[in-house]
């Protein structure tokens, strides 16, 4: 009976190692390098920013000589950065 | 402040105390809604100033009063713009044109009767919405025969 214990014990002890062998050698799945690559295009693609130009009329009211009114367009430029 | 003067007051240009209410009505008008009066002097380089620019003809009759106003509100050291909008005869107003576009120039403020004396002379004074002559630039004023038109003048 003692002999069947250790015997028991030993094939345990044979056994243990290979389960811990597995559990630490669980493989992480490792990413190509050409993944590593996009993952970095994607992070720079969001810093890229956008210059947008707007020409806006807008109109001014001015009064002649004899108090009538009139008015002049002028042209606005102006930038509209987007990121 | 200095007190109003008349066309006929003393200092005035001999033209100014003749044929000069209409150029004086029209200066009242700048007085009033600034709150200060001209001097002899000022209303003297006024209507000089007025002629030379071809506001005031060759026969001292006004051409364009608007303008005048203006240069009156100049004079005061205001920005405030005076525009003939229209004319008020036989109990019906009628505006010009161009304030048909601009509804707010329909509001007028002032007013500049033409109108006819007994002694049978044209004159000119400044009357309120109501007709209630507020200025007239001939002392003592002179008695009135009829009413020609009123020219309606807003201040913007």
């Amino acid at each position: 009976m003692k002999k069947l214990f250790i015997a028991i014990v030993i094939m345990m002890m044979s056994i243990l190692p290979s389960f811990g062998e597995e559990l630490k050698g669980t493989p992480i799945p490792t990413l190509p390098a050409e993944a590593f690559e996009q993952v970095e295009q994607i992070e720079k693609s969001k810093c890229t920013f956008y210059i947008i130009p707007f020409i806006t009329p807008i109109s001014v009211k001015y009064l002649d000589e004899d108090g009538k009114p009139y008015y002049k367009v002028f042209n606005t430029f102006s930038i509209h950065i987007i990121y | 402040m200095s007190k109003v003067l008349f066309q006929n007051s003393e200092g005035l240009l001999p033209a100014i105390q003749s044929v000069g209410c209409f150029f004086r009505s029209c200066l009242r008008i700048a007085e009033i809604e600034v709150g200060e009066n001209l001097i002899a002097s000022q209303i003297n380089a006024l209507w000089k100033e007025a002629k030379s620019r071809g506001f005031i003809d060759e026969k001292s009759e006004i051409v364009r009063s608007a303008p005048i106003i203006n240069l009156a509100f100049d004079t005061l050291g205001s920005e405030k713009r005076a525009a003939e909008v229209g004319i008020f005869k036989d109990g019906e107003t009628a505006f010009c044109a161009w304030t048909h576009s601009y509804k707010e120039y329909q509001q007028f403020n002032y007013l500049i009767q033409k109108v006819h004396t007994i002694n049978d002379h044209t004159h000119f004074r400044v009357v309120n919405k109501r007709g209630t002559v507020i200025f007239d630039p001939y002392f003592p004023s002179p008695d009135i025969a009829f009413i020609y038109y009123s020219i309606l003048y807003h201040i913007s």
